[in-house]
């Protein structure tokens, strides 16, 4: 047949566009033309996204020309933010650097307990029967209203902090290792029970990677609750963090300092968020692949 | 390629004579995609179809059929050429009077939708009525297709013949004076296939009802049509056109033994091999 | 059998943790028995003051929820039909989504104050973006074949997107619906902490500070009865909403 293979089939002129990936902070995009298969791959090509630099110079300039209206420190102008932000660059960064140490301590902790629980609250049916309804009423309580009694036992130290960022992520690591454990094909087990595996080794042989691409989902976004949590239990619990900072300044009315607090959070999370989803897309490029040929 | 490759070996298939006053006109109709390395999908299509006629299309995969029927209907703008119904052209979008019938039926159906709702879905050009007697207009249309009782069920209640037996209906509904059935039976089992054919065929007497089927199938095509509009290979571009002079009613057993089936049949599939390998049979291309 | 299993795992709960206080593992002072608690739960549940707590927390995360959703919808749906739109909104969105909304508050007071505006503003600027990217998504992924079929019986923009798109993009938006109704509650509390005078965020310090141990962990209770209530809010309006695709999964499991 003369028809080259990407255009076979019915559905011929989407097929022809070949599927387009980007990646990229908002203003700047690295775009490909990727048609599943890695010989066609084209080069990135950066592109800037002008209708994003329009946006954040109309947002600028009219936040400017509002706080330039009021003229009161209470109401910083981008220009005032910026300035704060290089004022105060040291203990910003220095600041930002505890939150995240904090973050990723609680982070790794979580994923160290939750996922053999997870796997296992999967495997062994009665655990997970009991396990379950637990849960369902836990994450129904939000991280900032356990903060009560989570000082009642660990005071307000860096336990205190670990645990509350542990308990906000048991949705995401825990419930995700237990769902995806369950929607294994029943299959894989029977292998494991062929070969004579004890329990043990189906869950560390055979459940584990085959429940990676869920696990994997729910570390993406319990980086994002982790940081979202620590800061949020920094402001109430902590003298140090970059949630004590902000909260700190604005409580002394340094307005401008808090926002550069909070600027810097922003890009923060932003740049953790570009990260994992670059290193998701490398872990489960095999996961992508399939499902692309399945659309 | 010429278009008088093949000759003829009976007189059953006989070169199309002019329609006259077509209902649906097509003209030059030229398609390409992708900007820098442009593909030619249609090269040039033409050909008409008369009020009342059963038009069978039928080409070798992948020559553009589906880019060819979302054009036909106005879904898809030609690069060159045009596409007039009822003397009008379909630039616009789809003209009033015009309907499809997805190949893809299981998903062109509202699952939000009951069966019956899906029916009165066809019917939102059409104005005048009052609901009530929409409704017992849309139930008269689902019992045509054999569907009384399955009026508020969901299309994903039932199997996939009554799944397009719905669209049918719906497509009946927009009291369209042309139907473009896109491959409307390619996904539904050998048995029900036949019973469709028939069911098509009845309501397209029953109604005088105009049909353009686009079709793989070779079989189907003779089967159904008074016409067939052969294709060729992409870039495509109309290689003959054949009467059927089979008579109406058609029968699965009977006609699909005669000897003018048999021969048109061999006609159309021998067009359709040259065309997949063009260097005389000498196996696919590379 | 769910009612069961959930009584087995309460009964379980309650046995270790009555357990834990038998032993002294914790001071009695910082881990009240179950009865303890139970006690002030009834107690708060009889308090007019505590109640009142309640339903403005409830109040005012409802009010944000109804505020979200369709903020966020109609965002989504100029975001999936304009694209000059979206790719405006991009560095917004980047960079706002990982705030955290109790960093925020500080700030947002200095802006528009205290008040129901202040929780207005709060839980929509923490829930808008699961629906917003939701229904962006869902409206991109509208399948051709419906949208062409609309067309075919002439739908025109307006009724393409109020007939078609948004009818087969709404299972995916519930989605983020559902986000939206967990985070109103949050932020909600959050604001009740952060910059608010009342509301069950605001009770909870108060208790903690007075070391009214049995309050605290009564409020904190009650916070996740408020949490099962969203959820059920949230399926009722899936059932109105979307049965359908509920119905036609659970068809496609049973086959």
């Amino acid at each position: 047949m003369t028809s080259s293979p990407s255009l076979r089939g019915a559905g011929g002129d989407e097929a022809i566009q070949g599927r387009r990936r980007a990646w990229g902070p908002g203003l700047l995009r690295f775009a490909r033309n990727d048609d599943g298969t890695r010989r066609r791959q084209g080069a990135w090509r950066p592109a800037i996204n002008w209708w994003g630099v329009l946006s954040v110079v109309v947002v600028l300039a009219a936040w400017q020309g509002i706080a330039r209206h009021f003229n009161t420190v209470l109401f910083p102008g981008p220009y005032e933010t910026a300035i704060a932000m290089w004022d105060n660059a040291g203990a910003i960064f220095g600041e930002i650097g505890n939150t995240l140490r904090r973050a990723f301590t609680a982070f790794g902790l979580s994923l160290a307990i939750m996922v053999p629980f997870g796997i296992a609250c999967g495997r062994i049916r009665p655990l997970g029967l009991i396990v379950d309804p637990i849960l369902e009423f836990l994450v129904t309580i939000p991280p900032p209203a356990v903060i009560p009694i989570v000082m009642l036992f660990a005071g307000v130290g860096d336990v205190a902090k670990i645990a509350v960022i542990t308990y906000g992520l048991v949705p995401n690591l825990l419930i995700n290792t237990i769902e995806t454990v369950r929607r294994a094909p029943p299959m894989m087990e029977r292998v494991g029970r062929s070969l004579r595996f004890s329990r043990i080794e189906v869950m560390t042989l055979i459940d584990l990677p085959a429940a990676m691409p869920g696990i994997v989902t729910g570390m993406r976004l319990s980086v994002t609750t982790s940081l979202l949590v620590t800061i949020t239990s920094e402001m109430l619990l902590s003298t140090n963090g970059i949630g004590a900072y902000v909260q700190r300044a604005q409580q002394s009315f340094q307005v401008s300092a808090g926002l550069a607090g909070i600027v810097a959070i922003a890009i923060t999370g932003m740049l953790v968020n570009l990260g994992l989803r670059q290193i998701e897309e490398r872990l489960l490029f095999w996961h992508y692949r399939t499902s692309a040929a399945e659309e | 390629m010429s278009a008088d490759v093949v000759p003829l070996r009976t007189d059953a298939a006989r070169p199309a004579a002019p329609v006259e006053a077509p209902l649906l006109a097509v003209e030059g109709l030229r398609k390409s995609f992708g900007a820098s390395a442009a593909i030619e999908v249609l090269a040039g299509i033409g050909f008409k179809v008369g009020a009342g006629e059963f038009v069978s299309v039928v080409g070798p995969s992948g020559c553009g059929k589906t880019t060819l029927l979302l054009t036909l209907s106005g879904l898809l703008r030609p690069d060159a050429g045009d596409v007039r119904f009822a003397g009008h052209s379909v630039r616009g979008g789809t003209p009033a009077g015009l309907a499809i019938v997805f190949q893809d039926y299981s998903r062109s159906l509202f699952p939000w939708k009951t069966n019956l709702g899906n029916v009165l879905f066809g019917m939102r050009r059409i104005s005048g009525g009052s609901a009530a007697e929409r409704a017992e207009q849309a139930r008269g249309l689902l019992a045509a297709v054999g569907l009384s009782g399955f009026e508020q069920h969901y299309p994903w209640q039932v199997s996939g013949g009554m799944q397009q037996r719905v669209a049918i209906a719906r497509g009946l509904a927009s009291q369209s004076r042309l139907l473009l059935l896109d491959e409307p039976l390619a996904s539904v089992d050998a048995q029900t296939r036949a019973d469709m054919q028939d069911l098509l065929l009845g309501i397209a007497q029953r109604y005088g009802q105009t049909c353009v089927l686009v079709t793989h199938d070779v079989e189907e095509a003779v089967y159904m049509g008074d016409r067939i509009v052969v294709l060729s290979n992409r870039p495509t571009h109309v290689v003959r056109e054949i009467v059927v002079p089979l008579p109406r009613p058609r029968d699965q057993i009977t006609t699909r033994e005669s000897t003018d089936f048999l021969d048109i049949r061999h006609e159309v599939l021998a067009l359709i091999r040259r065309e997949r390998h063009p260097e005389g049979g000498a196996g696919p291309a590379p | 059998m769910i009612w069961l299993r959930r009584a087995l795992a309460l009964a379980i709960v309650v046995l270790l943790w009555q357990a834990v206080v038998w032993l002294h593992v914790v001071p009695e002072r910082y881990l009240p028995s179950p009865a303890d608690v139970a006690v002030a739960a009834v107690a708060m549940f009889a308090s007019a003051e505590d109640m009142r707590a309640e339903m403005l927390t409830v109040g005012r995360a409802l009010a944000g929820f109804a505020l979200t959703v369709p903020l966020g919808i109609a965002l989504g749906a100029l975001g999936a039909l304009v694209p000059a739109f979206q790719k405006a909104l991009r560095p917004w969105t980047e960079l706002l989504r990982p705030l955290p909304p109790a960093a925020v508050i500080p700030i947002s007071v200095f802006a528009i104050g205290f008040g129901i505006k202040l929780y207005l503003f709060i839980i929509a600027f923490a829930g808008v973006w699961a629906v917003y990217f939701n229904t962006v998504a869902a409206f991109s992924g509208t399948s051709d074949v419906l949208t062409r079929t609309g067309r075919a019986f002439g739908c025109d923009r307006l009724a393409l997107t109020f007939g078609v798109v948004l009818p087969s993009a709404m299972p995916q938006i519930f989605v983020g619906i559902r986000i939206a109704a967990t985070v109103a509650l949050i932020g909600s509390v959050v604001t009740d902490i952060f910059g608010g005078e009342d509301g069950l965020g605001y009770l909870l310090f108060e208790r903690a500070f007075a070391l009214r141990i049995p309050d605290v962990f009564a409020l904190t209770l009650l916070c996740g009865v408020n949490g099962m209530l969203f959820n059920q809010m949230v399926l009722v309006l899936r059932r109105l909403v979307i049965g359908w695709h509920d119905r036609m999964n659970a068809e496609a499991l049973a086959a």
